[in-house]
């Protein structure tokens, strides 16, 4: 389903930084830890597509990411990866339901208004869908994001430090919905975090090594 | 969801910085709109008003009075002409006359001026009658349409004239026996809408005393008028068989060896242009560089506005937006901000001139309004459209290169 090789990328003027080749099922969830400074986003930023590797292949349900035209590699991540930030960010001239929408129309696709209501209850958000997203707790506004990363049914969710922001409840509330979702998708799951309590609950974690960083290019 | 929805809901989520840009947009378009529809609409009037008049004959004094007075009713007559001395314009075969319209002016009603003329002068400006007949003898009169409006007068009713162009009581000449009013005249568009005409005569009889005059039997012309040697009018209108070397000698002519004045109403209205076209250039500077401020002040908005929303920017691309869209997004809103900003403009300068009209059409007895559009506002509505597009373009281009992966990093 994901498979990464050899995948580097070099900042200008920096040494490369290269990451440990990376196999995810679906339906399979994967921790990736490491302490800070190891290139974790970059790693997640990788995966989503938001950077392209400077070396290296990515495959997604067999299409080589990296392979793909900007405007075709835009749509493709809308249409198909989830993303979850640590702080969730909204446009927030925007309701809760618009920025559901909007998601949506940005990866061309048609909004399903029963699958999304049924989303945001399974989230337990519905009532606040006409909510503008500053009017909502911490807790709240990162399960709307969760629901924003999966409305268009995306086949890989990825999460960066999705619960160190939160306390315990809620820390552990959102990473028991991310599972849940990613399993009633069929995707796969790759959450990238420091946070110690998130190790428990996940069977397979990889670990980034401040090491990795060397090697050439 | 579309571009626009979010475009307009980004612009009030900043209902002051909008409203501000749209003020300074709709403020300029509408001086400028203001000023395009005075233009349009004295050019319009004024050469309506000259209903091919070649040349304008009177007392000596500023040519420009003549022509204002003679032609617009606008400014005070320079003085009375004998009608022994103008003999030679009132024959028939005069060789570079084609027509003359006499005028006796200086009298009103109410504010209204009366002009004593021949029923020649419905032809110069295509009077119709609306209601009644044109007059038949000395003492009747056909007003404007304008007056009949505003002073609520019908067919049949009569007035006293005034001494004088103001309104003044004191100055009513009351010893004389009322005008009667015989017809109402259709509206013209021309300065004849604020008009109360009448046969020469009458001015000669409310002012002659002695004359206790015996209804004359001769008919309204300038055969007639001919014939009162000893008496005088104030303007001849003058129309010419050709406008040629000749004509131009007949006016030098005038001017040099005579005791009266001919001069030429294009040549007077283009004087007075070029000395009021200094003000309505430096109105129209100032509404232009109003229009640009405003054009600064979207770019400012829009630029200040997408540095509080890079991370926005950032996050519709990780949801599959292009870097295209973000550029569309930005455009389109300094778009809607041009276009609503020209629409509140357009709104507010021609609801502005209706309100000049009004204080206008009281001072000066003409008609202006708001209510008309000229094809020159399409122009203003291109040219808005042009500013709201420069002014975002920029920052549109900013919103596209937006660097998702740092931008993201950094919002952490």
């Amino acid at each position: 389903m994901l498979v990464t090789k050899d995948l580097c990328y070099q900042y200008s003027n920096t040494q490369p930084i290269c990451f440990p080749n990376l196999e995810c099922q679906k339906g399979e969830s994967i921790l990736i830890l490491g302490p800070s400074g190891t290139g974790k986003t970059t790693f997640l930023h990788l995966l989503g597509g938001l950077i392209r590797p400077t070396r290296g292949q990515l495959m997604l349900n067999h299409v080589d990411i990296g392979s793909l035209s900007d405007k075709n590699l835009d749509l493709f991540r809308g249409q198909n990866i989830g993303i979850v930030f640590q702080k969730p960010h909204f446009i927030k001239s925007l309701t809760v339901w618009e920025n559901l929408l909007l998601a949506a129309a940005l990866a061309g696709k048609k909004s399903d208004k029963k699958r999304m209501i049924d989303l945001l209850e399974r989230l337990n958000i519905a009532h606040k869908s006409e909510s503008k997203t500053d009017q909502l707790s911490q807790g709240e506004q990162q399960r709307v994001a969760i629901a924003r990363a999966l409305v268009n049914e995306p086949i890989l969710i990825l999460a960066d430090e999705p619960t160190s922001a939160l306390d315990d409840i809620n820390g552990e509330e959102v990473a028991a919905l991310l599972e849940d979702e990613s399993k009633r998708l069929e995707a796969a799951l790759l959450i990238v975090t420091h946070d110690n309590r998130l190790q428990t609950k996940f069977k397979k974690t990889i670990t980034l090594e401040p090491t990795e960083k060397s090697g050439t290019l | 969801m579309n571009f626009f929805y979010l475009s307009r809901k980004n612009l009030s989520k900043k209902p002051l910085s909008t409203f501000l840009t749209l003020m300074l947009f709709a403020l300029g378009i509408s001086l400028i709109t203001i000023l395009l529809l005075l233009n349009h609409q004295f050019q319009k009037q004024f050469d309506k008003n000259l209903a091919g008049i070649d040349l304008v004959i009177g007392a000596k004094g500023s040519p420009l009075q003549l022509i204002l007075s003679g032609m617009y009713h606008l400014d005070a007559p320079t003085g009375n002409i004998p009608i022994a001395e103008i003999q030679p314009f009132l024959q028939k075969n005069h060789p570079l006359i084609g027509k003359v319209i006499p005028l006796s002016l200086g009298d009103s009603y109410r504010g209204f001026r009366i002009v004593g003329t021949t029923p020649d002068f419905f032809e110069l400006y295509e009077g119709a009658l609306q209601n009644g007949d044109f007059w038949s003898a000395p003492m009747q009169a056909v007003i404007g349409y304008g007056v009949a409006q505003n002073l609520n007068l019908q067919v049949g009713d009569t007035f006293q004239s005034s001494h004088g162009l103001k309104e003044d009581n004191d100055l009513i000449h009351e010893d004389h026996r009322p005008i009667q009013i015989v017809g109402i005249l259709k509206p013209s568009g021309t300065v004849m809408d604020q008009l109360l005409l009448t046969d020469f005569r009458t001015v000669w009889e409310v002012h002659d005393h002695q004359h206790s005059q015996e209804p004359s039997e001769e008919e309204s012309s300038l055969a007639t008028l001919a014939t009162f040697n000893d008496q005088s009018i104030t303007t001849l209108l003058i129309q010419l068989k050709s406008r040629n070397f000749q004509a131009l000698n007949f006016q030098r002519n005038i001017n040099e060896n005579t005791n009266l004045q001919a001069a030429t109403p294009a040549i007077e209205i283009n004087r007075l242009y070029a000395n009021i076209g200094m003000g309505i250039s430096l109105l129209r500077a100032l509404a232009i560089a109003i229009v640009f401020v405003s054009g600064i002040s979207i770019f400012v908005s829009l630029y200040n506005s997408l540095k509080d929303r890079k991370y926005e920017m950032a996050l519709m691309r990780v949801m599959g937006g292009s870097r295209f869209n973000l550029f569309k997004l930005v455009l389109l809103e300094g778009l809607i901000l041009a276009v609503f900003g020209w629409l509140s403009g357009v709104i507010l300068g021609h609801f502005g001139l209706e309100m000049i009209a009004h204080s206008l059409k009281s001072t000066y007895k003409y008609s202006l309004s708001g209510i008309t559009f000229i094809s020159a506002e399409w122009l203003v509505m291109w040219a808005s459209i042009l500013i709201g597009l420069l002014a975002s373009l920029f920052p549109a281009l900013e919103a596209a290169r937006t660097n998702i992966h740092k931008t993201l990093s950094e919002g952490k």
